[in-house]
């Protein structure tokens, strides 16, 4: 497996790169007010909208913080899902490298990740002394789909 | 000669009939090979019915007669009572060049003589058995290999003689005996027309990898075809002689006489028909082109003045890229008049062929609809409108018998509601029988009683749409088949959206057409709230409010815990953004003084009023920028869950943003009816800030004196028109919610002017604590003003005034209520007295 490695919050995360479409730099984000906590915002690439969504939030790492006024942020754009046109951004610090994964090297995610972190994350990996999580891409879209990510939920846990 | 206008119409019928014979021709060319299946038969049975069925509305008989045949053949094919072959399949290719050549010539078919292939396709709908039967070894793959019929045809000049052999047994054998005698031109195995074998050697090898191989030869050998059979060693049944005809290169010339002759000149195509995801893609760039022009000008900002003449190129650039977006916005979006305006003459016109009198009401034109959508929506909506006048309306006798106007009526309307466009095609005519489409949907095995016992009317209804369904006695021109609504809803359902039936019997039937709007584009408001941008539909948007700081007239107040605008005595429900986000994300609202501290911090406070479900209320916005026509997206996956966004668009400035939805906002925020708090507004005056503070509603009566009566003393506040008002003796009522209110005019009670009114518009300004239900009668509300007033006692007096004072240097007329509900009261009492005595008398 190949994937693309970028940082969040000083952490190394990895996504396959055959479902990554592009790393877009200084996206222009609008924010939403009343989204979910994880939503970030919403961006326009040639014509398509792309939701973006903070993996810190979403991995119960950080609380969710509403920037007011749009901003320009650098995302990994990934393409659309197969079940749904929407596209998904997932917001960076900064790109990694683009790295090849032997399978047989993943491993399960650790159990102390916590619940929330264990459902976005399929695995974690080791290459070149760096530890990588792995991104399930699908798993954070089916929170969405199957409403487990809803407005009331992300307050309260605030 | 037909009578036929050269309209907008018969432009959008050739383009669409086109479309039409393209499909039969693509799917006849199936037909060729024997691949068909019956999604195929279906698809141009369809296409021809839908085709006879649009041009019967222009009177293009020919073109009706053609289709018409066509699908009378494919009818009996769709049953089984007709097998495909390929002389079928060359007269339909003949009858679709037929169908061409009448569109090309469309208003000027005289020439066009169509008479023969009618009478072919005619024979081809009376034969129980088709005269060729299909099981005659016409070789099917003759027509592919082009290779083969070259080498017959050279065979042919050499004086040979072509053979097609059907070979099921000995294949190996029989192809040497062949190659004795003659050549073996050409092979097919297992009927694989795909790849046709020209050599013994390869034939051999292909038969290895098949058990029992079934083999067509073509071969050319001079021997006369008894002979030829002998030669071979096989039964002359499976040999049969080729004539020249069939394997000479021209198709049409193949049978001794085309039933049809092509026309030979063409019209040349004006216009050329776009796929809409070409239209999509442009738009796409469009705004990706705008996005980068204004990344562009940021860049070059700095240096605009450094750079001779780059100032009027990028002027020019800004121009033209905005131009080219809306333009490529603006072909996609057509006005539903492009399918509604068709529908005058072409009722015109069915009315006359059916004997109906016929009128139609068409509302709702200007609804904009995606260019894709509307073409999407004509078939559908006329064959809607077919059923209607064919079906819908009775016989102008019948229509009389029942004692209804002899003319029937058919209503197109469109309305925008929720974000779907809502078409509705109505008839007055005589419903839909129930009872029979039960019977017939037992019939045919489509539900069970049941089912059908359990199914509430509008699934009843719904059986319409099943295939193969109609309660009509007989089969026209026009509708019938029932193969109509089927096509309708799986059409509708396409895309997006739905289709509902709803009928009565003698009184008629509406059929009801939800559209989604997720294609169009419409017109936003873009406002800003906290620096982050949002589009609001106009036709959500009612005005925009300023307000400043010396206006009293306009204010931002707090009542029963929320905000509210008063605007010339009205009263509006506010909400702002923070409250709309930590409702949406559960969190603890801000408190309301904080909001209320702010907006009052600013200099002018700027106040959205939004109309939604009949309900107005207003949002709080920074700035509201400017209107432009958006592009309608919908809402992503992952906002979804908020109920305060109905869509998202893209700003010209390449923004993604979303699409505030005035109803979800409402019911998000649980808002109250403008009438609730106007009730609640006045009761709230308890609250006392500040010993002496007094809340005042200030108004003016006919004069220009302005009065004030204490909060607490009103109940309500009514609008109402002057007419309302009753004269009974002296006393004036007016009622309002069933209740009787005695009106009494504040001048009878003060030294001040009394005019009449010539407003549209009154206040009634019902009053507390009153025996019987007393409102004083207002030109003008003014304000509700909260602070302590000193009364003076001595500049104007009167038993019914408790004093005055001075707001912003105006003189105030304070009312005493009490003593007027007494005056009135002693009034009331006096004149039963009155009619006491005079009862007595």
């Amino acid at each position: 497996m190949r994937g693309l490695s970028f940082y969040v919050n000083d952490e190394l995360y990895m996504v396959d790169v055959t479902l990554v479409q592009k790393v877009a730099r200084n996206m222009a984000t609008t924010p939403i007010p009343a989204a979910p906590g994880a939503v970030v915002g919403i961006a326009n690439i040639k014509g398509k909208i792309v939701t973006v969504l903070s993996l810190a939030v979403l991995l119960g790492r950080a609380q969710s913080s509403l920037v007011r006024a749009t901003k320009l942020v650098s995302a990994v754009v990934l393409k659309p899902f197969a079940e749904n046109d929407d596209q998904m951004g997932l917001l960076i610090d900064k790109p990694g490298d683009l790295i090849t994964v032997d399978e047989k090297n993943i491993l399960p995610p650790p159990a102390v990740m916590g619940a929330e972190a264990e459902s976005c994350i399929s695995g974690i990996t080791e290459a070149e002394g760096k530890l990588y999580r792995i991104i399930d891409t699908n798993a954070i879209m089916n929170r969405f789909k199957d409403k487990k990510i809803t407005n009331e939920q992300e307050g309260n846990s605030k | 000669m037909m009578n036929v206008d050269t309209g907008l119409f018969l432009d959008d019928f050739e383009a669409e009939a086109r479309g039409h014979i393209g499909e039969i021709e693509a799917a006849f060319l199936d037909v060729a090979t024997l691949a068909l299946d019956h999604k195929r038969i279906d698809s141009i049975f369809r296409n021809a019915h839908s085709l006879k069925g649009t041009a019967g509305f222009f009177a293009l008989d020919k073109i009706v007669a053609v289709a018409h045949a066509l699908e009378s053949v494919f009818s009996r094919i769709k049953d089984g009572n007709l097998i495909v072959n390929e002389k079928i399949a060359d007269i339909a290719l003949q009858s679709v060049d037929c169908l061409k050549d009448l569109v090309d010539h469309m208003g000027a078919d005289e020439e066009i003589d169509t008479k023969p292939l009618l009478d072919t396709l005619q024979e081809y709908t009376n034969q129980t058995q088709p005269a060729e039967l299909p099981g005659s070894p016409i070789p099917s793959s003759l027509l592919i290999s082009g290779e083969i019929k070259k080498s017959l045809q050279n065979a042919a000049r050499r004086g040979r003689k072509a053979y097609y052999v059907h070979v099921a047994e000995n294949a190996k054998e029989m192809i040497e005996n062949i190659t004795s005698i003659g050549t073996i031109v050409g092979a097919v195995v297992n009927g694989n027309t795909d790849k046709p074998l020209y050599e013994a050697a390869d034939i051999i090898s292909a038969l290895a990898g098949h058990k029992t191989p079934v083999l067509e030869l073509y071969v050319a050998c001079p021997l006369e075809p008894g002979l030829f059979a002998m030669a071979i060693g096989i039964d002359q049944k499976h040999v049969q002689l080729l004539a020249k005809e069939t394997y000479s290169n021209d198709l049409s010339k193949a049978k001794t006489e085309p039933i049809y002759q092509k026309a030979t000149t063409r019209k040349n195509d004006f216009s050329i028909r776009l796929d809409v995801s070409a239209i999509n893609g442009l738009l796409d760039l469009a705004n990706e082109m705008i996005l980068t022009r204004n990344q562009l000008l940021s860049v070059v900002a700095d240096h605009k003045k450094s750079i001779v003449g780059l100032t009027p190129i990028l002027h020019d650039m800004n121009r033209l890229t905005s131009e080219i977006q809306e333009k490529v916005m603006r072909t996609r979006m057509q006005p539903i008049s492009v399918i509604f305006e068709k529908f005058p003459r072409i009722i015109r016109d069915t009315a006359k062929s059916l004997r109906k009198d016929i009128e139609i009401e068409i509302f709702g034109e200007d609804v904009m609809l995606d260019k894709y959508l509307l073409d999407s929506l004509t078939d559908p909506i006329t064959q809607l409108v077919k059923n209607a006048a064919d079906h819908g309306l009775e016989s102008p006798k019948r229509r009389g018998a029942l004692g209804k106007h002899k003319n029937g009526k058919i209503t197109l309307n469109a309305h925008l509601h929720d974000g779907s466009a809502i078409i509705e095609v109505r008839d007055d005519g005589a419903g839909i029988d129930m009872e029979a489409l039960k019977r017939i949907s037992l019939e045919r095995g489509l539900v069970t009683e049941e089912a059908l016992l359990a199914m509430p009317p509008s699934d009843v209804f719904a059986l319409v749409f099943e295939p193969g369904i109609s309660t009509a006695k007989r089969v026209t021109s026009i509708s019938g088949r029932g193969v109509g609504m089927d096509i309708v809803k799986s059409n509708i359902e396409k895309l997006g959206g739905s289709i509902e039936i709803d009928s009565a019997l003698d009184k008629g039937t509406t059929v009801r057409l939800k559209m989604p709007l997720t294609l169009s584009v419409i017109r936003t408001l873009i406002i800003t709230i906290d620096s982050i941008a949002y589009a609001v539909p106009e036709s959500n948007v009612e005005r925009i409010v300023r307000i400043w700081r010396a206006t009293p007239s306009r204010r931002l107040e707090t009542v029963n815990n929320s905000l509210v605008l008063t605007l010339n005595g009205q009263f509006y429900p506010v909400v702002t953004m923070e409250e709309i986000e930590a409702k949406a994300r559960g969190l603890e609202p801000p408190p309301i003084e904080v909001l209320l501290e702010r907006a009052r911090g600013q200099d002018v406070i700027k106040c959205l009023v939004l109309k939604a479900e009949n309900k107005d209320f207003a949002l709080l916005i920074d700035n509201a920028i400017e209107t432009v026509e958006t592009l309608v997206k919908p809402l992503p996956l992952y906002l979804q869950p908020c109920l305060c966004y109905s869509n998202v668009t893209v700003l010209g400035n390449g923004n993604a943003v979303t699409i505030l939805d005035a109803e979800g906002i409402l019911r998000l925020m649980g808002i109250e009816t403008v009438e609730a708090i106007k009730m609640s507004a006045p009761t709230n005056e308890t609250r006392t800030n500040t010993e002496g503070e007094k809340q005042v509603i200030l108004f003016q009566c006919s004069g220009a004196e302005y009065f004030a009566l204490e909060a607490g003393e009103i109940a309500r506040l009514e609008v109402i028109c002057p007419q309302s008002i009753q004269t009974i003796g002296n006393s004036h009522f007016v009622n309002i919610a069933d209740e009787t209110i005695r009106v009494v005019r504040p001048e009878d009670y003060a030294p001040v002017q009394k005019q009449d009114y010539t407003a549209e518009k009154l206040y009634i300004l019902t009053l507390k604590k009153s025996a019987s239900p007393i409102g004083m009668l207002a030109g003008k509300v003014l304000d509700k003003v909260q602070q302590a007033f000193v009364l003076d006692h001595d500049r104007v007096c009167g038993d019914f005034i408790s004093g005055t004072s001075v707001l912003n240097e105006k003189i105030l007329i304070f009312l005493n209520a009490a003593a007027i509900m007494n005056e009135v009261e002693k009034d009331k009492k006096r004149k039963q007295t009155v009619k006491k005595r005079g009862k007595a008398v």
